[in-house]
């Protein structure tokens, strides 16, 4: 039992799955701090993994690859930006559109580019390579679990950090969170809320579209349909539930993780991998139960 | 220090539309340095949209703004901030959850590569506190603090950004008359310090009280521009509103009945499980108008939400209308059984405004008329009570298919009461029914106030307007620090005594009821 | 009520704009593929109205979206961000299948029951997020968003580790669905020969029946003014947990419906994961027909037609029928913008530019 629990296996799964989803999760505090309704991470997400792949293709370095998902990212969230900052749109609906379109267009590019319906494997897809940390001896079991990643996963944890600096050490996260609070207070403060707006939401772009590098450069060399399969809102989840608290949501989205890893070692011993995988949803549901629990006692109405 | 020219700031000629109204039509007029200069003029007068031209919210279509002798053209808010405008806002622009530090600061940080440092902003925001004498707790969180200390952290965000002009919107609609008395002394330290005081209100005793010098607004223009001396409230008056204003509403003694609400140890806790009402006990009799007076905060918000339903008071309180235990019940209920309600916050809880007048007017009327075999809306009935409503309450509109959102704030007050007047209900409670809004509609609802407590109808009337509460109620109940308390011979009392009641001091000798 | 001209007028603007940009952009994107969007329109059309086998793709495909852009227009209507239509049209699916293999009834019965368990299924199955709203206070578009994922996995665990079992090995990937429902359990087919059913009239019934509650009862209109304007409604007297649990289960009751007709009208049994965005198109419809009931009924049509005809499309060209989906989601993305605000925009600085243009003639 405690081997499945805590078994290096399941851990260092934790710390390696965590990567796209604490990317995503706290790249998107700021816009969610701002107060932006955004539930297109599945969209950012998706493009950045088929332009991580796609560039890692063309160019043969994975960091070009990681590159382009990043830019992918920023492009989509200005469409997003537009339609919604600009042009008065709900942010829902675009958001809806933009999941389903990445979908359609991403699977299109997938047979216009390389000739597949499904999946994409090929070796010119060259991969981040794992890190070898030298933690030795009677850290082994340490060693085993943080190290030996690529470089993406040990990115994905600094960036909680600096996300929390950024969000509570200086002014920028001064007046991400003061808009957030009182957008009209800052307007008349002189801040010019809309920049700010537009800051936070390219902040989420490029950090959704760079965690879905992650997804098809992390050594499968592959691309394919839909494959982002929920993260995206696994992210959102994270994000809503800590509250744009960089590190509140990087510890929630590892106890999500934490969930989707226990699928892989609950599978190889041969559980059901449909129960499995339903695991990082209820993990959420739990959260979110036991968050509530305070309310339960307060009775008005909704 | 930028060279010293006598008026600090000149405007010339501002103009500024929307779409077919003029807002201001060729404003000019000069302020001079040191001064309180007041700008008077009824809610629409066009105030407001001058104020947020000289802060760059808004963009006159023409016309010359002349700072220190220099036409200035400013293109952001931050533009008008670093040239020494300052304005404290009537609705305070805080951050609920931050800091007062935090607040003070906000979009003014001092930063070291990017980095807050938050005590060199702390250390500068004491000294500004030091030199102006206000005492800040600036580490608590703003969302703890009583109004008058938040207006103290407006004008201290003020200060911090360095500003000369310090514009002051309607500062003393907040206060008790020991507050505006602490302000007028805060702005007397200002002036006496420098800084030039724009003090825009339309309380006409205040403004003879302190302004040096008062402009007077009228539908968009200047209708007059004179040093304070030898003028009287009733010139200021006829020149606000171009006719003398007849505030006064006489109002007989009704014949008092049967009791329609009697609250007994209402406690009330919020959402957030603070305690925010305390044992309240009163009761209003039908033909009655009982007033209830309060700083903001006080707990009267939570009285009247408890009453009507909204939020459930602990156990061990009772509510009884007319007669009847109304505390489990649902909103629908209590309202079916007599209550009417006009919310303090008219946007928020008291109109729809994406849906038509007719939809709007239905609202409460529909639990009990309007129906058709029960279930099916009766149009005839709903649109006929709508037309009542406009006409009754003169609410300018075309068609009673019109979305609420066309109306102006007065018409969207004027509908909200006329709804819940003509239902014929026999208790209502009624908070800020005039708040901001023009001459015509308060006197029109205050009599229609006055008229509908004849009519035999109890009214709990809570409102942050002191000569409203004096002049329409037959009782006034002071709310103060989670208490209601009845002074004794309460009609008798004067803004000054109340306002005594309402910040605690005086007779401590009464019982708390 | 009457609608007013200007409303109407808007209401013109926003769909022809959004159409004109976006067949400007279609016809780009099928350009770039190398086809002719001439031709490939003619396709689409060709299948979605060329032939009476084509028109009945075209219901058959309009019918699951008029049940979810109903079960979306109710819940959104009334301010209730139920974005779970997919895992209770699932759930719902799932026992009308059962219901339909399993339980051997007479004819008359068999079908309505099948199609009833599907519906209350798919009730319960919002009722969890609607719980959570009213006691936890747990925001119901991310519980719902939740949810969707666990039906989808566990309708697939028990199809396959349940229903199919020891008979097949559970790693083989071919067995994906539940064994045929018995005829009985059908809803008898509209055309024959086709995937359509009469399951499209209860769509059609489902959706007119929404318009006339909104339209008439006194229910309707508490349940607009509560999405409009929640406290507001409350204070009137509107008992808006009541409603808030009862919109909530109705629309889940109505996604459930889709289920049960989707297996007991076209696919005669339940595949894992057979339709993969039908709780997003429902959104999306709904936003489309402007959240009004009737016009739910005309742009599923279209949303049919698009499909059989992208299939016709797919067939005789080499473009992928991806595209018309891109092509929706565009159509969706112009519809969007609110028109109304942006035209008041403009209609006021003209205004004010007219009235510059007076001020400097007078200097």
């Amino acid at each position: 039992m405690l081997r499945i629990f805590f078994g290096t296996l399941t851990l260092a799964a934790t710390v390696r799955l965590a990567t796209p989803i604490l990317i995503a999760s706290v790249g998107s505090c700021f816009s969610h701090k701002i107060g932006t309704f955004n539930i297109a991470y599945e969209c950012f997400m998706l493009f950045g993994a088929f332009f991580a792949a796609y560039g890692s293709w063309l160019t043969g370095s994975p960091a070009v690859g990681a590159l382009c998902a990043t830019l992918s990212g920023v492009v989509l969230a200005a469409v997003f930006g537009i339609f919604v900052f600009h042009l008065n749109a709900n942010p829902m609906i675009v958001s809806i559109a933009l999941n389903l379109g990445a979908w359609a267009v991403t699977t299109l590019l997938l047979t216009v580019i390389w000739g597949v319906r499904g999946t994409f494997i090929s070796p010119d897809i060259i991969s981040f390579k794992p890190l070898k940390l030298p933690i030795q001896g009677g850290l082994a079991y340490l060693g085993e679990i943080f190290g030996n990643h690529i470089i993406l996963v040990y990115i994905a944890y600094v960036m909680v950090f600096v996300a929390a600096v950024l969000m509570y050490r200086t002014s920028f996260g001064l007046r991400i969170r003061g808009i957030g609070i009182n957008s009209i207070a800052a307007e008349t403060a002189g801040i010019n809320v809309l920049r700010y707006k537009w800051a936070a939401l390219i902040i989420m772009g490029a950090s959704v579209g760079f965690s879905g590098a992650y997804l098809s450069l992390s050594g499968l060399n592959s691309f394919s349909e839909n494959m982002t399969a929920g993260r995206g809102f696994i992210a959102f989840a994270s994000t809503l539930v800590g509250d744009g608290n960089p590190l509140i949501c990087g510890a929630i989205a590892v106890i999500f993780v934490y969930a989707d890893a226990l699928t892989l070692t609950l599978t190889s011993l041969g559980y059901p991998t449909q129960l499995t995988k339903m695991l990082p949803y209820l993990a959420v549901l739990l959260v979110l139960m036991v968050g509530g629990i305070r309310n339960i006692k307060n009775q008005s109405t909704i | 220090m930028p060279d010293r020219t006598e008026y600090i700031l000149e405007l010339e000629g501002i103009c500024k539309h929307f779409g077919n109204l003029t807002a201001n039509d060729h404003i000019s007029f000069k302020v001079r340095r040191g001064s309180v200069h007041a700008i008077i003029g009824e809610n629409g007068a066009g105030k407001s949209t001058l104020m947020s031209i000289l802060t760059c919210i808004k963009k006159q279509d023409s016309g010359r703004i002349i700072m220190n002798g220099k036409a200035v053209d400013f293109h952001s808010p931050k533009e008008a901030s670093e040239s020494g405008i300052g304005m404290v806002y009537q609705e305070f622009m805080l951050y609920k959850g931050m800091t007062v530090a935090e607040n003070i600061i906000m979009g003014c940080e001092r930063t070291d590569a990017g980095f807050l440092n938050m005590k060199k902003n702390i250390k500068k925001v004491e000294e500004i506190c030091d030199s102006y004498d206000f005492r800040l707790p600036l580490k608590s969180r703003i969302d703890e603090l009583p109004v008058s200390v938040l207006q103290q952290v407006e004008i201290v965000k003020v200060l911090y950004r360095e500003a000369q002009l310090i514009i002051f919107d309607e500062p003393t609609s907040v206060l008790t008359p020991q507050g505006v008395r602490g302000l007028f002394k805060a702005m007397r330290e200002l002036t006496g310090k420098g800084k030039t005081i724009l003090f825009i209100t339309h309380k006409l005793k205040e403004v003879l009280e302190i302004a040096d010098h008062i402009t007077v607004l009228k539908d968009g223009r200047v209708t007059a521009d004179m040093k304070n001396e030898n003028v009287s409230e009733r010139e200021l008056a006829k020149l606000m509103v171009g006719r003398e204003v007849l505030y006064d509403i006489r109002r007989k003694k009704n014949r008092i009945g049967r009791e329609v609400l009697l609250v007994k140890d209402l406690t009330v806790k919020d959402r957030k499980g603070i305690l925010r009402l305390k044992k309240a006990s009163f009761s209003v009799h039908s033909g009655e108008i009982v007033g209830i007076a309060g700083v903001a905060g006080a707990g009267q918000k939570e009285l009247g939400e408890a009453i009507v339903g909204i939020t459930r008071p602990e156990p061990g309180s009772e509510i009884l209308l007319c007669g009847e235990p109304v505390g489990h019940m649902s909103i629908g209920e209590r309202r079916k059984r007599g209550l009417g309600y006009v919310p303090q916050n008219r946007i928020k809880d008291g109109v729809n405004l994406k849906g038509s007048i007719w939809e709007n007017t239905m609202m409460g009327y529909h639990l009990e008329h309007g129906r058709k075999q029960g279930f099916l809306i009766d149009f005839k009935d709903v649109s006929s009570f709508a037309r009542a409503v406009v006409e009754d309450y003169s609410v300018k509109i075309q068609d009673i298919s019109d979305r609420a959102f066309e109306l102006s704030g007065g018409n969207i007050q004027k509908l909200i009461v006329g709804r819940e007047m003509l239902q014929g209900k026999s208790f209502l409670i009624i908070e800020d029914p005039t708040r901001g809004i023009d001459v015509g509609a308060i006197e029109l609802i205050r009599k229609k106030i006055a008229a509908l407590s004849e009519s035999g109808v109890g009214i709990l009337l809570i409102s942050h307007e002191l000569s409203e509460v004096i002049q329409l109620s037959d009782r006034i109940l002071v709310a103060y620090d989670k208490h209601i308390i009845e002074p004794e011979d309460s009609s008798q009392l004067t803004e000054e005594e109340l306002g005594l009641l309402m910040t605690g001091g005086g007779q401590d000798e009464n019982k708390i009821s | 009520m009457k609608i007013r001209s200007r409303d109407l007028r808007i209401l013109c603007i926003q769909y022809a704009q959004a159409l004109i940009i976006t067949v400007i952009l279609g016809g780009i994107l099928i350009r770039a593929q190398g086809e002719s969007p001439t031709e490939a329109l003619k396709y689409i059309l060709e299948g979605a109205v060329g032939s009476p086998t084509a028109i009945a793709n075209t219901l058959r495909w309009a019918t699951p979206c008029m049940f979810t852009g109903a079960a979306v227009t109710l819940a959104f209507k009334s301010g209730i961000m139920n974005c779970g239509i997919q895992g209770q049209v699932y759930t719902g699916a799932l026992i009308a299948a059962i219901i339909g293999y399993a339980l051997p009834m007479p004819k008359f019965l068999h079908m309505p029951i099948c199609i009833l368990a599907a519906g209350i299924v798919g009730m319960l199955y919002a009722l969890i997020p609607a719980l959570m709203k009213l006691y936890l206070k747990v925001d119901e578009l991310i519980t719902t968003l939740m949810l969707c994922f666990v039906a989808t996995y566990l309708t697939e665990y028990i199809v396959i580790w349940m229903i199919i079992g020891e008979k097949v090995d559970a790693t083989r990937s071919m067995a994906n669905t539940s064994p045929n429902i018995l005829e009985t359990a059908e809803i008898p087919k509209l055309i024959q020969g086709t995937s359509t059913s009469y399951g499209l009239f209860l769509g059609v019934a489902v959706l007119i029946i929404i318009s006339l509650v909104y339209r008439h009862t006194v229910i309707g209109y508490e349940m607009k003014q509560m999405g409009e304007n929640l406290s507001f409604s409350r204070a009137g007297g509107v008992n808006t947990s009541k409603m808030f649990l009862g919109v909530f289960l109705i629309s889940g009751f109505i996604a459930g419906l889709c289920g049960g007709v989707e297996v007991t009208g076209s696919y005669g049994r339940f595949n894992i994961n057979f339709s993969g965005n039908i709780g997003w198109d429902g959104i999306m419809i709904a936003r489309i027909a402007g959240n009004n009931p009737l016009s739910v009924i005309a742009v599923s049509l279209i949303w049919g037609a698009l499909k059989a005809g992208s299939m016709q499309m797919e067939r005789m060209t080499s473009l992928n029928r991806l595209s018309v989906n891109i092509i929706q989601m565009l159509f969706v993305l112009f519809v969007a913008i609110d028109y109304e605000k942006l035209i008041a925009e403009f209609n006021r600085r003209k205004a004010t530019a007219k009235f510059k243009r007076q001020e400097e003639m007078k200097c």
